[in-house]
């Protein structure tokens, strides 16, 4: 695992990934464990629900506002919300040890001065990040479906990867604008700073596009807008999502090499 | 024969902070060349712009005959560094550290570098958060020396090695020389640099003063002798005394009894003179030590400085009026 950065930075994350997942398929067998009991008193929840006001409704719930369907509960209780904050905030703790960590360490003058071009040890270290984000992917993934099949609800494996693949793509989406500006700026706070206000900002633009007619044009511009916002699950796998969610990704990472390579390394 | 390294006209401005302004060096291939100046005086920026990890405000600078910015990786290919501020990475042991370094680099015979190793007594297995300044430093030089460099360039390679490994340090560098390697290392310690160096540049304030063999410079070297002697001498009994730059009494030390006195003597070049003169007075101790780098340049190139020039042979000052009067 000390072959290059790449095989480096996934053998550094090891224990912080086994220490993410553990508590992704925690998480997701408890909610699934719970969710008999709550499909028992359905009647009475969604009589509850139909009762918020209908734009309420929409931006929790999703436009079906629905709660007691297994696709509605995994959406309400896990992607909605919790699912995002757990991709995004993985991503961008790795995105920003990355480069500007290893500056801020110290370590990037020494291994600058081998020949690895910075080009390079941006690629590999997007490679690491891309390869660590999938694999919290791949526990949502796994544990969602090994769940719901436990418990019997007929989601379906091939709607659950499309939900996660989507919010693999926006972390990593996310993940760049981390990796971009702390490349720019050396500084692990401001990568990760830019990076969480991004997500922030962005989700609470979507959210509002749901409920105020007038934000409703601009919820293109974020990003949740193409990883299925507050109900993922369902949503299927549509090509412009994944064209946008990865071109921003590519488009940031092509930022990330020339903001890299033109700057002065800090001691 | 090309040159290991060559900047020209050489600057980097950091806002109002000077780095260096307008250095012009020549490092000639196959020589151990020193690169001597205060803390601050722009060594490290310098060593930094020949590896391509900071840019150049202005000037122009090649290593190896190869372009610092176009043709970086083939240079830093053929060079081995030791930083100045040297961090690894703490979860890895030395061993791990080697590897890793070893794998970026390819090409590198293990047995050479478990020979450095031996060499210098460095313990592989310990993690690197674990190991002392000086075994830091230890695991810097062999990962710069381990590839068996053209080039290598240390930016303060001795500071926190104890005597012995320093003694294998200068081994290892003069192996280096025989092999046909260059030898880049910075220092502030002038008689460092005299014991390993061919060459010297000193550097001050960002700009280079002078340029010298490092043979020339023993006939002119400075030293500061602090004498005790049992009975009160005057500092103008030294006036006049060959190879006596200054002369400082040190009055404020009662403790040591009223008949004593305590002169400094500032001596450039041979001690003879000064010693014969001695032996004229009951000398109770004597320390001689080298002066600080500062001093150094005062003495040599004071003129170059912008200075009011190096101090007047037979100067005497008191100690809180410095060493010119």
């Amino acid at each position: 695992m000390l072959h290059d950065s790449f095989l480096k930075t996934l053998r550094d994350q090891a224990r912080n990934l086994l220490t993410w997942s553990v508590g992704v398929v925690a998480y997701v067998a408890m909610l699934m464990a719970v969710y008999p009991s709550i499909s028992k008193s359905a009647g009475r929840l969604q009589g509850y629900i139909d009762n918020l006001p209908a734009a309420l409704r929409a931006a929790f719930l999703g436009p079906s506002g629905d709660f007691t369907s297994p696709t509605g509960y995994i959406n309400t209780e896990l992607l909605s919300w919790l699912a995002p904050i757990v991709f995004i905030a993985f991503a961008i703790g790795v995105a920003g040890r990355a480069l500007a960590g290893e500056e801020e360490d110290g370590t990037l003058s020494l291994l600058l001065a081998y020949p690895v071009s910075r080009r390079r040890l941006v690629l590999q270290k997007f490679a690491a990040l891309t390869a660590l984000v999938s694999a919290i992917g791949a526990a949502f993934w796994a544990s969602l479906a090994i769940a719901t099949a436990i418990v019997g609800t007929p989601v379906g494996a091939g709607s659950i990867f499309a939900a996660v693949l989507l919010f693999t793509l926006l972390a990593l989406a996310i993940g760049s604008v981390t990796l971009a500006t702390g490349a720019a700026t050396g500084s692990r706070s401001a990568g990760t700073a830019v990076g969480a206000g991004v997500a922030v900002a962005m989700y609470l633009l979507n959210t509002l596009a749901q409920i105020n007619a007038a934000a409703h044009p601009y919820r293109v511009l974020s990003l949740f807008y193409y990883s299925g916002g507050t109900t993922p699950l369902g949503r299927g796998l549509a090509g412009v999502d994944v064209t946008v969610l990865v071109c921003t990704t590519l488009a940031l990472l092509a930022a990330t090499v020339l903001l890299f390579e033109r700057r002065d390394v800090r001691v | 024969m090309t040159a290991a390294i060559l900047t020209q006209r050489l600057t980097k401005s950091y806002g109002k902070q000077r780095g260096i302004v307008d250095l012009d060096l020549e490092v000639p291939p196959g020589r151990v060349f020193g690169f001597l100046g205060p803390n601050g005086a722009g060594k490290s920026t310098t060593i930094r712009v020949l590896l391509d990890l900071i840019r150049p405000t202005t000037g122009h600078a090649s290593v190896l005959g190869l372009d610092c910015r176009r043709d970086s990786l083939a240079i830093r290919r053929r060079t081995g560094y030791l930083p100045g501020e040297l961090s690894f990475y703490p979860r890895l042991s030395g061993h791990e550290t080697l590897r890793y370094f070893a794998n970026l680099r390819g090409g590198v015979q293990r047995g050479y570098v478990d020979d450095l190793c031996r060499r210098l007594d460095f313990d592989a297995g310990r993690r690197v958060a674990d190991l002392s300044t000086g075994n830091k430093r230890k695991l810097g030089l062999i990962q710069a020396f381990m590839h068996r460099p053209d080039l290598l360039i240390l930016d303060e390679p001795t500071s926190g090695l104890d005597p012995l490994v320093q003694h294998e340090f200068y081994h290892l560098v003069r192996e280096a020389r025989e092999a046909g390697q260059t030898v880049f290392l910075s220092s502030h310690v002038l008689p460092e640099a005299q014991r390993v160096c061919d060459m010297v540049a000193f550097v001050r304030e960002g700009t280079l003063v002078a340029i010298e063999d490092v043979g020339a410079l023993a006939g002119r070297a400075i030293r500061e002798i602090e004498v005790t002697f049992a009975a009160p001498v005057p500092a103008a009994a030294f006036l006049g005394v060959s190879g006596v730059t200054a002369v400082v009494e040190n009055g404020a030390e009662a403790s040591r009894g009223a008949g004593s006195s305590t002169l400094r003597l500032t001596v450039s070049g041979s001690l003879d003179a000064a010693v014969k003169k001695l032996a004229q007075f009951e000398v109770v101790t004597m320390t001689s030590r080298e002066p600080d780098l500062e001093d150094v340049f005062l003495a040599l190139y004071g003129d170059r400085m912008g200075h009011a020039g190096p101090a007047a042979p037979g100067a005497v000052g008191k100690e809180d009026a410095g060493h010119v009067a």
